[in-house]
């Protein structure tokens, strides 16, 4: 155990007498002690122990929640945000106070894109901040747990965003705090290497200035370093000295901002001494509870220098140092497992479109079929996409849950719109490459640019015959780490369009796309409403793919008018071959329903519907006529029926969109 | 004169001296044809004021040489597939090859063996062009407005900075949109620029003085959108318009931006009074601009009969949107007693060629007036047939400036004080995104090939996503700045009071 240089250059400046008093007070002292105090004496290693336990128990629980609990999450993150080598990146970010914590948390990020090495580059900065404040702040190790709070922020607000994923601003958000918090102990720990008043005066300065590069954490940073010199006055004794010391760092960290503010023409006034600290707001929602972390890590360094600094803990003192780790150990491991958003909807949603982005259409459908309750309305069309690509729309369309489960947060009223979310690949496997164009543009407008927006504008390129704006999105992407190969397997197509062809996963985008006519309209930031709309009032002799699309929209809808012609031009065009079990179900019921309309007595149906539709019909009568309400009808004969045309058509009602 | 040239030769060889220079190889091989070049530099006619034209050279090499031969010497440069040129060499290359022109030979090394592509020439006019152009920097225009600048760019060098920033006023919700910007007579101490919605208004720059003008009353159809500054007069023309915008599902124009109703304003500084100019049922005004005399305002006017009364008006332009041609007119003005006059069609576009005129801006010396045209719609940014056309306003000939323009869209034109100077907007890199573009134009009225305004990284706009909107030139840069226009927008705008006519 080591005792810091300052307190035993004070205790050799003390006057003779004062010793000798202190001496008699220490002798007392440990009269008290062998008296009240003869319980526990933490040993010489205990202490080193603690704190290697503590750097352990923070190390599993952030493994635990990142990777086992939040890889999915954690490569969504990195696909919405971006990272440049091109210097016109690091100006970018640079149009902020901070910009140098946006250029490297951007840079980390990416890292992301395999989640247990982005994991554990943001542990390692965690346990390296520790071990820094430990260091900046002259903490002894014992107190460990307490410098590993700020670590439990940081995990917390990682994994407590929820949907806000979609919708935060802050450039490279996800390790912002993390390196933030890690300079802003450099910061502290540089400051403590000097000793002179000068010297402090100067480094203190050194450390304002600072400020264009790192925010909010050099202002943080002058807080801490205000708050040591109040924790540690200095020994002359002056009143004066003593207030201006704490306060010189405070009125730095309040003139830094205001001086700096002429540098910056992005940035409002009344924010250049928050810019850093992360804000959930949109235009309805203003979310504090991802904030409180960002708030607690701000405010916990600021009693580290309060700590105790006793060499020896005896006694009561080393039972309240086990007890406050422990407490820390399990509060941060209660609070992480709290506040980790463990909405089985939002991690699937984030699995199916990693897969759909992909292509892997097995495991869009695998995902969707292994949902617990009703899956979103996002999953739901990731699994219409499957199965368009699959060719199953005929026969396992209505097999899968089908309702629509709003996206919420539960903590806050973050209202979530598909359009920035999934709406952009989805338009873009509907064929609607200029929508998806417009989407991915208008949401780097509002949350910068990322590597999923570049990918889907490069594809829509390609597929629109566009190859110099291609060129454009692909030469950025072959400047990223983990995109580069990504982008050099399409290249050869700028350079020989007719190369597409050779690139399955264009095909049925490319068949969509080149079979569909062109208007001018918009979707009113509803994607799935537009989707619906426009497909399933579209009529195509030419490609069956759009042909079957229409017809399956037209299902959707519900809308007998529109579904007898698509039926009779999807025969029409796969004469001969078997009438998929949907829509043999679909004519079934609405020849049923309207047997003016259609003469279905002739149709061939297999008998398996024809015995489905009977049974389905006198079991839901029979207990409608019981008393039963239509939804508990629906429900009673979801297992039988569930994955039927009719049991939709009947009970899958009042789904919004969004 | 001679003097003149021994001691920038001294100079020249101290500052060659100073500097590293690759060699340039001496047994490439020749190649019969151009390199490919980006930004294409390649025959441009430039002014002899310009910052260095840097560009890259897109051929399959690990390294390029590119040797400059001037009057009085030669300098070669070359930084992996870069050709980064010194300012203060070129600046020095520039005055040697004043009038002249400076000859570019491009080597590259692909393996071990050198090519020497066909030279080419870098003509050097005896003309400058004025040290700034302002633009806004915004993504392809969509819906979306939040990160959103007007910027001034020094053309003698590569200084850009920002104007005003949208985002240094609010965002979400309360945030606004900045629409066009302008100056009287390229000067800034007279300048505005309009914001819509948030904290929206006209910011009026007059005598350097700012104030922030609420121009929407309640005769008229909005606040000003396309303004033009009186070239005399303390005088604003604009356009007031009910602006709509709709998507292409398939077509690669992708967006159309269009008016429902648009009308003409007259603001009239002094008095804070808006009057209307133009406001004929049917008609569709906009794009008003002046000659330099202040006494002839021209616009563009589409004829458009809405048919059918059973849906919205935006529902029948969005259907019938190939319908709306604009035609180019002129209108006298007697700056005294502010009154318009004999309305004139000068150009029909519509009936006769089926064609759409946008954006007319006159030379300084009133000869000719530029514009965009199309086949329909007024907002040629988006279409990709869109050319730059010129009439000469003596015979009121019209010729496409086949100089300026590509098989993208060009828009935007607009003229240098000097009259020798012609930008416009391009897409032609990508079709994409827009980049503003100079072009030399002669004193015999013909204009040259239009090249990039260059960028200190010749891979810039590679980069960059975002488009240079509205490009505009400047004799002074903007004194007021970004903070105090924030400081302003947050104000209470000053209601313009309504003056019949």
């Amino acid at each position: 155990m080591e005792v810091s240089k300052e307190d035993s250059s004070r205790k050799g400046s003390l006057p003779k007498a004062q010793k000798e008093s202190r001496r008699m007070t220490a002798t007392e002292q440990k009269e008290t002690r062998t008296k009240k105090e003869r319980g526990m004496v933490l040993g010489k290693n205990t202490p080193l122990w603690m704190a290697l336990a503590t750097t352990a128990v923070v190390a599993v629980v952030g493994a635990y929640h990142l990777i086992v609990c939040n890889s999915d999450v954690l490569f969504m993150a990195q696909s919405k945000d971006f990272f440049s080598s091109d210097m016109s990146h690091l100006k970018e970010c640079m149009r902020l106070p901070g910009g140098l914590i946006s250029w490297l948390a951007t840079f980390l990020t990416q890292f992301f894109y395999h989640p247990a090495l982005g994991a554990c580059i943001l542990m390692v900065l965690w346990l390296g901040s520790m071990w820094l404040s430990k260091v900046a702040f002259k903490v002894r190790t014992v107190w460990m747990a307490v410098l590993a709070m700020p670590a439990f922020c940081l995990l917390v607000s990682t994994i407590d965003v929820g949907y806000w994923i979609y919708y935060v601003k802050q450039t490279g958000y996800w390790f912002y705090g993390s390196v933030g918090y890690l300079v802003a102990m450099a910061l502290v720990w540089f400051h403590s290497l000097f000793k002179k008043r000068i010297d402090r005066v100067i480094t203190t300065c050194l450390v304002a200035i600072t400020y264009p590069f790192f925010g909010w954490y050099t202002l943080l940073a002058l807080a801490y370093i205000s708050v040591m010199t109040i924790a540690r006055p200095a020994q002359d004794g002056k009143v004066m000295m003593r207030v201006l010391r704490p306060a010189f760092p405070l009125v730095l960290a309040g003139v830094m901002p205001l001086l700096c503010y002429q540098l910056y023409s992005g940035i409002r006034l009344e924010d250049v001494w928050t810019v850093g600290f992360p804000q959930f707001t949109n235009d309805t929602t203003v979310s504090l509870v991802p904030a409180v972390p960002f708030a607690l890590l701000a405010i916990a360094p600021l009693f580290f220098p309060f700590l105790p600094r006793r060499q020896e803990l005896r006694g009561r003192a080393a039972w309240s140092a086990w007890i406050v780790t422990l407490a820390i150990w399990i509060g941060g491991c209660v609070w992480a497992e709290k506040m980790d958003f463990q909405n089985y909807n939002y991690h699937a949603e984030m699995r199916m479109y990693r897969d759909a982005d992909e292509g892997d259409w097995e495991k869009v459908l695998d995902e969707m079929s292994e949902i617990p309750g009703n899956a979103s309305r996002q999953m739901v069309l990731l699994k219409n996409v499957a199965l368009l690509n699959t060719g199953e729309m005929g026969t396992k369309m209505f097999k899968y849950n089908n309702m629509g489960e709003p996206p919420t947060n539960g903590f806050d009223t973050l209202h979530v719109h598909m359009v920035q979310t999934v709406a952009p690949l989805l338009y873009y496997y509907h064929g609607k490459t200029n929508f998806t164009v417009r989407w991915c543009i208008e949401n780097s407008v509002e949350f910068g640019n990322d590597y999923d927006n570049l990918k889907l504008l490069a594809r829509c390129a390609l597929v629109g015959g566009e190859m110099d704006v291609a060129r454009k999105y692909l030469t950025i992407l072959k400047t990223t780490l983990f995109y580069r190969d990504w982008a050099e397997r399409l290249w050869p197509i700028t350079e020989k369009p007719e190369l597409i062809k050779k690139y399955p996963e264009f095909d049925t985008v490319r068949e969509l796309r080149d079979h569909m006519g062109t208007t001018l309209d918009g979707d009113n930031g509803l994607c799935e409403m537009y989707l619906l709309n426009y497909f399933s009032h579209t009529m195509n002799k030419e490609s069956k793919l759009l042909q079957e699309l229409t017809l399956n929209y037209a299902l959707v809808q519900k809308d007998i008018q529109l579904f007898w012609p698509r039926f009779f031009l999807y025969a029409q065009l796969h004469d001969g071959e078997k009438m998929p079990v949907h829509y043999q179900e679909a004519a079934k019921l609405y020849g049923s329903l309207e047997p003016d309309n259609v003469d279905i007595s002739r149709m061939p149906f297999d008998k398996e519907v024809n015995d489905s539709y009977a049974g389905f019909q006198k079991l839901s009568q029979s207990l409608l006529s019981t008393g039963m309400k239509t939804e508990e009808v629906g429900e009673a004969i979801k297992s039988t029926y569930g994955g039927t045309f009719y049991w939709f058509y009947f009970f899958c009602r009042d789904i919004h969109s969004y | 004169m001679k003097m003149k040239i021994f001691f920038s030769s001294i100079i020249l060889v101290a500052i060659m001296a100073a500097c590293t220079h690759p060699a340039v190889p001496e047994d490439a091989k020749k190649e019969s044809r151009l390199p490919h070049i980006y930004p294409d530099y390649t025959e441009v006619t430039i002014p002899c004021n310009i910052c260095p034209l840097n560009f890259a050279v897109r051929e399959n090499a690990s390294e390029v040489v590119a040797r400059f031969t001037f009057p009085g010497g030669e300098i070669a440069y070359g930084k992996g597939q870069n050709v980064l040129i010194d300012e203060e060499e070129w600046k020095l290359m520039l005055k040697a090859a004043k009038g002249k022109s400076m000859q570019v030979e491009v080597f590259t090394k692909e393996g071990e063996r050198w090519k020497a592509y066909k030279p080419f020439n870098i003509y050097v006019a005896k003309d400058s062009i004025d040290s700034y152009i302002s633009y806004r920097v915004i993504q392809p225009s969509y819906v979306a407005y939040e990160k959103l600048s007007i910027n001034q760019r020094n053309l003698t060098n590569f200084d850009e900075k920002e104007i005003y920033n949208n985002m240094s006023v609010s965002t979400e919700k309360t945030g606004q949109c900045i629409n066009c910007h302008s100056y009287q007579n390229f000067k800034t101490d007279n300048m505005l620029f309009h914001m819509r919605q948030g904290y929206g208004g006209t910011m009026l720059v007059v005598n350097g003085e700012l104030h922030k003008i609420d121009l929407k009353t309640e005769q008229t159809l909005s606040a000003g959108v396309y303004p033009a500054w009186h070239p005399t007069k303390r005088l604003i023309a604009f356009s007031t318009n009910s602006t709509g915008q709709s998507f292409h599902t398939k077509d690669l124009n992708k967006i159309e931006v269009q008016d429902t109703e648009s009308d003409l304003i007259l603001y009239d500084i002094d008095k804070n009074e808006v009057s209307i100019i133009s406001e004929l049922e049917d008609e569709l005004e906009v794009f008003p601009t002046w000659s330099p005399d202040g006494k002839k305002l021209y616009f563009c006017s589409a004829h458009f009969e809405y048919k059918n009364d059973s849906i919205a008006h935006e529902t029948e332009m969005i259907q019938r949107y190939k319908e709306v041609k604009y035609d180019l007119y002129c209108a006298d003005f007697n700056p005294d007693t502010k009154e318009f006059s004999n309305v004139e069609m000068i150009y029909n576009a519509a009936d006769s060629l089926g064609q759409s005129v946008t954006l007319p801006r006159i030379s300084p010396d009133g000869k000719y007036l530029l514009f965009a045209q199309a086949e329909y719609g007024c907002f040629h940014v988006w279409h990709a047939d869109a050319d730059i056309y010129m009439m000469d306003l003596k015979t009121r000939e019209v010729q496409r400036l086949d100089a300026v323009n590509s098989p993208r869209s060009e828009s935007y034109p607009t003229w240098s004080s000097n009259g020798r100077w012609i930008m416009v907007d391009s897409r032609r890199d990508d079709g994409n995104y827009t980049r503003p573009l100079l072009a030399y134009f002669d004193r015999q009225g013909k204009a040259h090939k239009a090249f990039a305004v260059p960028q200190k990284d010749p891979n810039f706009y590679t980069f960059f996503l975002r488009s240079y909107n509205r490009p505009e030139f400047m004799v002074e840069p903007v004194g007021i700045t970004p903070q105090e226009f924030a400081k302003k927008a947050k104000e209470e705008a000053v209601k313009a009071k309504y003056a019949q006519r």
